[in-house]
């Protein structure tokens, strides 16, 4: 009980006790009230009425007090609307922190440990050094899902390695030794046009090779962290004129038309290299994926931040939703031919994905068969 | 009668409190608060009854509510997280300490207490729950939260002899 509502309790004692001593005139003044405002018999009626109330009320709490006791939280306080109950009020208290407590610990239960109990000090100690210790525990797992997920990576990136060292590597390899062994044993009896015939398979033949070492090359230098990044402010359409010239014999004899439509002015503060190494394979694939005659357009623009957008798009074969979506994952086979036979492994695009998340970009791709593909991707989003 | 508002709150209407107060800062104390808000009261009873006063205390809470929770508070987040940013910004502004003590957000039915409450923790027993405002904002702020109407009814409350206000929420099924 509050200490205002004990002073009544006490107040009443006192005026109950004058009575019984016959001390009228005492109990009155109790009262605030002169001897002959006071009368015995009203002041016993009220007394008494109050009583009680007082008792109705404890047995009606009791009933509560009970429950809690015997830890049945669902119990509803007496209702007694806009009538105070002086004997549970202070348990009211009491219930309302356990159904609290009972609540933050079916959170904790449900994983949301960032619950913070305060409640009976010493337990509130214990019962936060529990839930610390849980949140800990919980790092260390995630920590550990992170490290299995980056293994899982390792591994893939592994067996990637080996297959293409074992299938792609090996393939235009045959035919370069098939041609040279032709050299070797029939040179005097060839015309001059069939050993250019020849020279020009094996160009091609060695043209792959080397592309494909250059990638592999590369990637195993990224994975290592090996590659180095100078960012310097790049005129884009000088950069991407540039990288043409790379595919541009490739392209000549499919006869396909590359066109671009850049702005002069638009610049890009990035490394030379790793935009070159983006751009030279979205071309290459460009290539690769379309027929003769076919066009490919490349486009850009200034994106959010300091960023562009450069797109490559192509007439080319495109490819359905199933590849689209296996495009740049490391666990996901995605080479295929070429419309020309082209050897293609998929290691290209790992490669620019790699390249633009790991300089702050995104890269995607839209395709449909038949109607050809669009490979979009940001780059520059960084201060030099 | 013919009404013509003229005024229609938003959050910015609080304005610059950093710039306007310098010296003083943005507390102040909350016996000022409960001054403007009981003296409003009174005034109010006084030309329409109480009844209508609890209706309209109710219909402002609701308007704080609904512009607290869309600039004070973090609506992407889910019930665990914004309830969590929920009580950190009743602290933060003194309004109260909020606690939950049952949610079943199948049914959407919750049990709240704010205990030290702005509007009526200390205040003497009258055997009235006061938190008429509190109840609107409860349902302002859970109504700029999940787009659904709340209906909020203060069980208990410093004003009925309680030492913490108790809040049942519940969503009204259309
Ligand atoms: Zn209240």
């Amino acid at each position: 009980m509050q200490s205002e509502e004990e002073r009544i309790v006490d107040v009443l004692n006192r005026i109950l006790l004058c009575l019984i001593e016959g001390k009228r005139e005492d109990a009155a003044e109790l009262l605030g009230l002169a001897e002959s405002e006071f009368s015995e018999r009203e002041y016993c009626h009220e007394f008494l009425s109050n009583l009680r109330e007082f008792i109705s009320q404890y047995f009606g709490g009791a009933v509560f007090l009970n429950a809690i006791a015997n830890g049945n939280l669902e119990v509803n306080p007496p209702d007694d609307p806009f009538r105070q109950n002086y004997v549970i009020t202070q348990y009211k208290q009491l219930h309302s922190n356990l159904l609290h407590l009972t609540w933050q610990t079916q959170q904790i239960a449900r994983g949301d440990l960032k619950q913070k109990v305060s409640f009976l000090g010493e337990f509130s100690i214990g019962f936060n050094k529990m839930i610390e210790a849980l949140r800990e525990k919980k790092l260390m797992e995630d920590k550990i899902n992170l490290q299995n997920e980056q293994l899982l990576k390792l591994n893939a990136e592994k067996d990637k390695f080996f297959s293409i060292i074992a299938h792609d590597l090996r393939s235009p390899f045959t035919g370069f030794l098939g041609l040279t062994q032709l050299m070797a044993e029939d040179l005097k009896a060839m015309s001059l046009d069939d050993i250019q015939g020849i020279a020009v398979n094996m160009r091609d033949s060695a043209t792959n090779i080397y592309r494909l070492l250059e990638n592999l090359l590369e990637w195993s230098r990224m994975e290592q962290g090996l590659i180095p990044f100078h960012p310097v402010e790049i005129e884009l359409l000088g950069l991407v004129h540039e990288s043409t010239l790379m595919i541009l014999e490739a392209a000549r004899v499919k006869g396909i038309e590359i066109q671009y439509s850049i702005a002069e002015e638009l610049q890009v503060v990035t490394d030379r290299n790793i935009l070159k190494t983006i751009l030279r394979n979205l071309l290459s694939n460009a290539v690769k994926f379309t027929p003769r005659g076919g066009q490919i357009l490349i486009t850009a623009k200034a994106a959010a931040g300091n960023s562009v957008e450069v797109c490559v798009r192509d007439s080319g074969i495109g490819m359905n939703a199933e590849l689209a979506g296996k495009l740049f994952r490391i666990d996901a086979s995605t080479g295929r031919e070429g419309t020309e036979g082209e050897s293609s492994t998929g290691l290209g695009l790992i490669l620019c994905k790699e390249f633009v998340e790991k300089h702050g970009g995104s890269i995607r791709a839209e395709s449909e068969e038949g109607k050809g593909s669009s490979f979009y991707f940001t780059i520059g989003n960084q201060t030099p | 009668m013919e009404i013509n508002p003229k005024y229609n709150f938003e959050w910015k209407d609080l304005g610059n409190i950093e710039l306007g107060r310098p010296n003083l800062g943005a507390s102040t104390h909350v016996a000022v608060y409960r001054l403007m808000q009981y003296t409003m009261r009174d005034v109010l009873e006084k030309h329409w009854g109480p009844e209508k006063t609890n209706e309209f205390f109710i219909e402002a809470g609701y308007k704080a509510g609904e512009e607290f929770c869309k600039n004070a508070l973090d609506g992407s987040l889910d019930f665990d997280g914004f309830t969590a940013n929920l009580a950190e910004q009743l602290e933060h502004y003194g309004i109260g300490v909020l606690r939950v003590e049952k949610a079943d957000l199948g049914k959407m039915s919750f049990v709240l207490t704010v205990s030290e409450d702005l509007d009526c923790s200390g205040l003497p027993y009258s055997g009235v729950a006061f938190c008429d405002y509190d109840e609107g904002f409860i349902a302002g702020i859970m109504h700029a939260y999940t787009s659904k109407d709340f209906r909020v009814k203060e069980i208990d409350c410093w004003g009925t002899g309680d030492r913490t206000c108790r809040f049942s929420v519940d969503v009204i099924n259309s």
